[in-house]
C-alpha cells in the first residue's frame, strides 16, 4: 500500500476544515471566498471518493486500499482503516452530497458562515471516518465525534426550536452511543481472555466465539446504538424534531448519510459480531422495523409541514433497509445497501428541494403553498423527480432497492413482507397528496405569484440527484456488482456453521435453518428456500423415476 | 383536448384491423404474437436457473430431478397451441359465435349512438324528464355508484383520522415522545431534588459529616 487513500479521504475534509478557519473574515466580508473555498474543498472530496471507487476491485470480498499502524499497542488499539463492497458507495454518497449541501446553503446561510462550514467539512470527516474505520475504538471515536459538528449546525444555524432539538439529538444518541462503547470494551475484554491480549481489530473479533448469553447482551447493546440512529421505531422522535429546526444543509447530510450509520453499523458490527444473538433477535427487530414502514408512512401522511412528512417518511423508508438486514440472506441486505444509497440520494433531493422553497417563502407549510407549477416549472419538475424517485416508481433508483429488500424479506417472513408492502402504497399516497397540494390546482396564495424558479446555482445542488435517481435506476448493476462479493462474504458468515453453542439457537430462529443443515448446503446464496420448495414440486417424477427399475 | 381526442378516435378506426375474424375471411396477427415469449418460458427455466452461476451449480442434487417435470410442460405447451390454432380455422361453430359477437357489440354500439343522438341533439329535455323520473337511478349513476364515498368512508377517513389525531398527537407526540421528554424530566426533577441537599450551610455539612462519621464508625464497632 502505496499510498494513503483511504487516509486522504477522510483527512482531507478535516484539513480543508482547519484551513478555512485561518482565513481572517471580518464582518462577514469574505463570505465568497468561504463559500467557494468550502465547496472547492468538498468537490475536491468527492473526487477523491471516486479514486476509491477506481481503486477499488469489485470482484473481492476482502477489505481494501487497507492502511494499519499500531496506535495504542497496550490496548491493542490500532489506525486500520480499509473498505469493502458496502462500505465503498456509503463514502461515495458523502463525497457527493457533501458539496450539495453546501451548495444549498449559499443563501440561506448568512451568519457565520465560516463557521458554518467548518462544521459541514468537520462532519464530512467524522462520517468518511465511520465508513472506512477497521477498528472499534477508532469507530467510535469518529461515530462520536461526528456528533459535535451535526450539534452544532443544528443548534446554531437551525430554526426556532434549534436548541430543543440540538439537545435532544445529542442526548438520545449519545444514551445508545454509551452503551455500545461498553459492549465495545466487553469484546476486547473477551478477546484479552482468549487470545492473551487486548484487540480492537473487527476482522479478529469477527472470529471470537462468544457464549449466546454475552452474544445477546452485546448485540443489544450496540443494536440500541444503532437503533437509535436509524431511527427504528420506537427510537425515532429525535428525528423529526432535529430535522425540522436543522439548516437544509444540516437535514440533507443527516438524513442522506447519518442516518445510514445506523443501519450500516447493523450490517458492519451488530450483525456479524455477533450472529447468533442477531438472527434471534432478528425476528423482533424486523417486526419493529415493518411497524416503523407502516407507523412512519401513517404519521407523515398527515404532517403539515413539508419537512416533518419527509422526516416522517424517513422513518418509514429506513424500515425497509432495517427489514432488509433482518431477512440476513443476499437479497435483502443487497437490497438494504442499495436503499441506503436511494434513501441519501432522493431524501437528500427532496430536502434541497424544500430548502429552496424554504428560503423563497420562509416557511414550510403545506397549506401556504399550492399551483406552483404555474410560477416554477423547473423546480416542480425536479420535485416530480425526487418524488417519484422516493415513492419507488420502476425505471428510478428507489424501485430497485425496495424491490430487492422486499424479495429478500419475502423468502424469511412473508408476513412480514406483506405488512411493509402496504408502506410502498401508504408512500404514494403521503408523497403524491403533498405533491398535489404544493404544485397543482390554482395559485391561490398570492405570495407565491412571484417566486423565482431554479436558479443556476440550485440547479447545480439538484441536478445531480436527480441525475443519480435515473442512473441507479436504469443500471443498478453498476453498483450492486462491486458489492455483491462483500454481501455474500457477510451473508455465509451469518449462516455459517458454527460448533455447539449455536446450533440451538440458529435452529429455533431460522425457518430454513433444518433444511440447510440437512442439506449440508452453506446459506450464501439465500437457498434454503429453493431447497425447501423444490421437493414438494417434484416428488411425483421422482417416485415414478424410482418405479421404473 | 382536441388532438389527444383526435388520435384515439384515429385509433379506434385502424388499431382493430390487426386481428380481423376469420368469419370474415381475415386472420389475427396479434393473437399469437406473445407465444415466442411464453412457450420457450417452460424450455427456458432450467437454464435461467444455471445463470445463477456457482450458486445453482453446487446443488445439482435438486436438477435432475426437475428435468422431466419440465419435458413434459414443454411437450404439452406445443400441442395446446397446435389444437387452438387448428379449432379457429375451420369450426363452424367458432364462426358463428364471431358472428353473433360482432352483431351484438355492433347493435349495442349503434343503440348507444342513437342513445346519445337522442338525448343531446333531439330532445335534450327529455334527459331531464327521465332524470327526475329515475330519480334514484339517475343519483346513482351520477355518484358513480358511490365507490369514491365508499371508498372515503372505509378507507380514506378512518386512516387520515386516524394517524392525525391518534397515531401522530396521542402516540407519537404524547406517548412515544412523551416518554423520551419525561426521561430528561425525571433526570432534572431528581437532580433537582438532590440540589436541595446542597444548602451551602457549613454548618449542615459539618454536621451531616459527623452524622455519617458516627454512622461508619457504629457498622465498624457493632460488625
Amino acid at each position: 500500500m502505496s499510498f494513503p487513500l483511504l487516509s486522504t479521504v477522510v483527512f482531507a475534509p478535516l484539513l480543508g476544515a482547519l484551513l478555512l478557519l485561518a482565513i481572517p473574515n471580518r464582518q462577514n466580508a469574505r463570505d465568497g471566498l468561504v463559500r467557494g473555498l468550502a465547496l472547492g474543498i468538498s468537490l475536491l472530496v468527492f473526487v477523491l471518493t471516486l479514486l476509491v471507487w477506481r481503486a477499488f476491485d469489485g470482484r473481492s470480498a476482502d477489505f481494501q486500499l487497507v492502511e494499519r499502524v499500531a496506535w495504542i499497542p497496550a490496548f491493542g488499539i490500532e489506525y486500520h482503516v480499509g473498505v469493502d463492497g458496502i462500505s465503498l458507495w456509503l463514502i461515495v454518497l458523502t463525497g457527493f452530497l457533501t458539496p450539495l449541501a453546501l451548495l444549498s446553503s449559499w443563501i440561506g446561510i448568512e451568519k457565520k458562515v465560516k463557521e458554518f462550514s467548518f462544521f459541514v467539512l468537520a462532519l464530512q470527516a467524522g462520517m468518511l471516518g465511520v465508513f472506512v474505520s477497521l477498528d472499534l475504538f477508532l469507530f467510535y471515536i469518529f461515530w462520536d465525534a461526528m456528533l459535535i459538528p451535526m450539534y452544532f449546525l443544528i443548534g446554531i444555524w437551525g430554526y426556532d426550536q434549534r436548541i430543543y432539538a440540538a439537545i435532544k439529538f445529542i442526548l438520545y444518541t449519545m444514551a445508545g452511543s454509551v452503551l455500545m462503547l461498553i459492549a465495545i470494551i466487553g469484546l476486547a475484554v473477551l478477546h484479552a481472555q482468549a487470545t492473551g491480549q487486548y484487540s480492537f481489530n473487527l476482522l479478529r473479533l469477527y472470529e471470537l466465539s462468544i457464549e449466546p448469553r454475552t452474544q445477546l447482551w452485546f448485540f443489544l447493546a450496540f443494536a440500541l446504538a444503532f437503533a437509535i440512529k436509524v431511527p427504528l421505531f420506537p427510537f425515532h422522535t429525535w428525528l423529526p424534531d432535529a430535522h425540522v429546526q436543522a439548516p437544509t444543509a444540516g437535514s440533507v447530510i443527516l438524513a442522506g448519510v447519518l442516518l445510514k450509520m445506523g443501519t450500516y453499523g447493523l450490517i458492519r458490527f451488530a450483525f456479524p459480531l455477533f450472529p447468533d444473538a442477531a438472527l434471534q433477535v432478528a425476528p423482533f427487530l424486523g417486526t419493529l422495523a415493518v411497524i416503523g414502514i407502516v407507523y412512519g408512512a401513517l404519521v407523515a401522511m398527515v404532517q403539515p409541514d413539508m419537512k416533518k412528512l419527509v422526516a416522517y417518511s424517513s422513518v418509514s423508508h429506513m424500515g425497509f433497509i432495517v427489514l432488509g438486514i433482518c431477512a440476513a440472506n443476499v437479497q435483502g441486505m443487497q437490497g438494504a445497501v442499495y436503499q441506503m444509497l436511494n434513501h441519501g440520494v432522493s431524501t437528500g433531493g427532496l430536502f434541497l428541494i424544500v430548502g429552496m422553497l424554504s428560503d423563497r417563502r420562509h416557511t414550510r407549510q403545506i397549506a401556504e403553498y399550492g399551483g406552483l407549477k404555474h410560477v416554477m416549472p423547473k423546480l416542480v419538475a425536479a420535485f416530480l423527480i425526487l418524488t417519484l424517485s422516493s415513492i419507488a416508481m420502476p425505471g428510478l433508483n428507489g424501485f430497485v432497492g425496495e424491490f430487492l429488500t422486499l424479495m429478500g424479506a419475502y423468502r424469511w417472513r412473508p408476513v412480514l413482507a406483506a405488512v411493509a408492502a402496504t408502506g410502498v402504497i401508504l408512500s404514494a399516497v403521503y408523497m403524491l397528496w403533498m405533491f398535489q397540494r404544493v404544485n397543482y390546482g390554482a395559485l391561490t396564495n398570492p405570495k407565491n405569484k412571484q417566486l423565482p424558479d431554479l436558479s443556476p446555482r440550485e440547479w447545480a445542488a439538484i441536478g445531480p440527484t436527480l441525475v443519480m435517481a435515473v442512473v441507479m435506476g436504469v443500471v443498478p448493476n453498476l453498483f450492486l456488482a462491486p458489492m455483491a462479493p462483500a454481501v455474500d462474504r457477510l451473508v455465509q458468515r451469518l449462516h455459517a456453521q458454527r460448533p455447539a453453542l449455536a446450533r440451538t439457537a440458529a435452529h429455533d430462529v431460522v425457518g430454513a435453518g433444518r433444511v440447510r443443515r440437512a442439506g449440508k448446503v452453506t446459506a450464501g446464496q439465500v437457498r434454503p428456500l429453493r431447497v425447501e420448495v423444490r421437493p414438494l414440486r417434484v416428488e411425483p417424477s421422482r417416485a415414478a423415476l424410482s418405479l421404473e427399475p | 383536448m382536441a388532438l389527444p381526442l383526435v388520435l384515439l378516435a384515429v385509433g379506434s378506426v385502424v388499431a382493430g384491423y390487426v386481428g380481423v375474424p376469420h368469419a370474415l375471411g381475415g386472420s389475427n396477427s396479434i393473437e399469437t404474437f406473445l407465444h415466442p415469449s411464453f412457450h420457450p418460458a417452460a424450455a427456458h427455466a432450467p437454464a435461467v436457473a444455471g445463470d445463477h452461476g456457482p450458486a445453482a451449480a453446487s446443488e445439482h442434487g435438486g436438477p435432475p430431478e426437475t428435468a422431466p417435470a419440465t419435458t413434459a410442460a414443454q411437450h404439452d405447451a406445443p400441442a395446446a397451441g397446435d389444437h387452438a390454432a387448428a379449432g379457429g380455422h375451420d369450426d363452424p361453430d367458432k364462426a358463428r359465435v364471431e358472428l353473433t359477437l360482432m352483431g351484438v357489440s355492433t347493435v349495442l354500439a349503434l343503440l348507444g349512438i342513437g342513445l346519445a343522438a337522442f338525448f343531446f341533439l333531439q330532445r335534450p329535455e327529455a334527459a331531464d324528464a327521465a332524470a327526475r323520473h329515475f330519480a334514484p337511478v339517475h343519483r346513482l349513476l351520477l355518484h358513480k355508484y358511490y365507490v369514491d364515498e365508499a371508498y372515503d368512508a372505509a378507507l380514506v377517513h378512518p386512516l387520515r383520522d386516524g394517524s392525525n389525531r391518534v397515531l401522530w398527537k396521542v402516540v407519537d407526540a404524547g406517548l412515544i415522545d412523551g416518554a423520551v421528554n419525561g426521561t430528561g424530566h425525571l433526570v432534572r426533577e431528581s437532580a433537582g431534588a438532590l440540589r436541595l441537599l446542597q444548602t451551602g450551610s457549613v454548618r449542615v455539612y459539618a454536621a451531616s459529616l459527623s452524622v455519617g462519621a458516627l454512622l461508619v464508625l457504629g457498622y465498624y464497632l457493632a460488625r
